[in-house]
């Protein structure tokens, strides 16, 4: 800050410019990051719901939880003789419309109910 | 982006001259606070959030394998805590009622939230299942 008066002027809008966009960008990555862990959220219930119902062996259930997924989500489910896994994976921007994204994942394990085949 | 603020003047507010100079600084500084105050809030809720949906799939689940198990003959609060380990929840409470014919039992689990003493360190969830009639 060498200069005079009246060539700081400028020099001092630009500053507070950078000085916005700095706390408006930092503004932005805090409400992605809640973004996140919303899906987050979606992935552990739609990984309960899912394994509730495959539990059960009721297919029609199971569709039905699995169009509560977060967009892109996925579904692994593996079964053992007795219990079945079930999976839910998402990809999620950090930042809207980036290109670096976050992977999410949930497991939610059930035990096969008598009668149930998943 | 902080240093950035740190450094900020703002341009002066007509007729006020240079005593304001710096205030900018303050008032960038005190945003920055308070955007780094609600940030570590949110992580808080966050995992307080999250521990209690985790808590409350896995008490379903515990719940319905403890049933399952105890249909087979099996002992329900045994295989409760298995599922709930299986799904990261500890069980820290079963009771079962009625007989194998007709019962119920209720699951309590508590998830981990990662958080120390003062702010919830468990979230818990309680949930019961018994047989189908018929």
């Amino acid at each position: 800050m060498k200069s005079t008066r009246r060539s700081d002027r400028g020099a001092v809008t630009v500053e507070a410019a950078f000085a916005s966009v700095g706390l408006v960008a930092l503004l932005a990555v805090l409400v992605s990051a809640i973004g996140v862990v919303l899906v987050q959220v979606q992935c552990v219930d739609a990984a309960g719901a899912i394994a509730r119902q495959a539990a059960r062996g009721d297919a029609a259930a199971v569709a039905e939880a699995e169009s509560h997924l977060p967009k892109e989500g996925r579904v692994v489910i593996r079964a053992t003789a007795t219990t079945v896994t079930v999976r839910v994976e998402a990809r999620e921007s950090v930042v809207p419309g980036s290109s670096v994204t976050i992977d999410l994942a949930a497991e939610a394990t059930a035990v096969l109910e008598p009668g149930g085949s998943s | 982006m902080t240093a950035r603020g740190a450094r900020t003047t703002r341009v002066v507010v007509r007729g006020r001259g240079r005593a304001d100079r710096g205030s900018a600084t303050v008032f960038a500084a005190a945003i920055s606070l308070v955007l780094v105050m609600a940030a570590t809030a949110a992580v808080f809720v966050v995992a307080v959030v999250l521990a209690s949906h985790r808590a409350r799939s896995a008490a379903d689940l515990a719940a319905l394998a403890a049933a399952t198990s105890e249909v087979g003959g099996g002992d329900g609060c045994s295989a409760a805590r298995i599922n709930a380990h299986a799904n990261g929840a500890e069980l820290t409470g079963c009771r079962m009622t009625g007989e194998t014919s007709s019962f119920v039992v209720a699951v309590t689990v508590t998830v981990q939230t990662g958080l120390r003493a003062p702010l919830p360190p468990t979230m818990g969830a309680d949930a019961h299942a018994g047989n189908v009639a018929g």
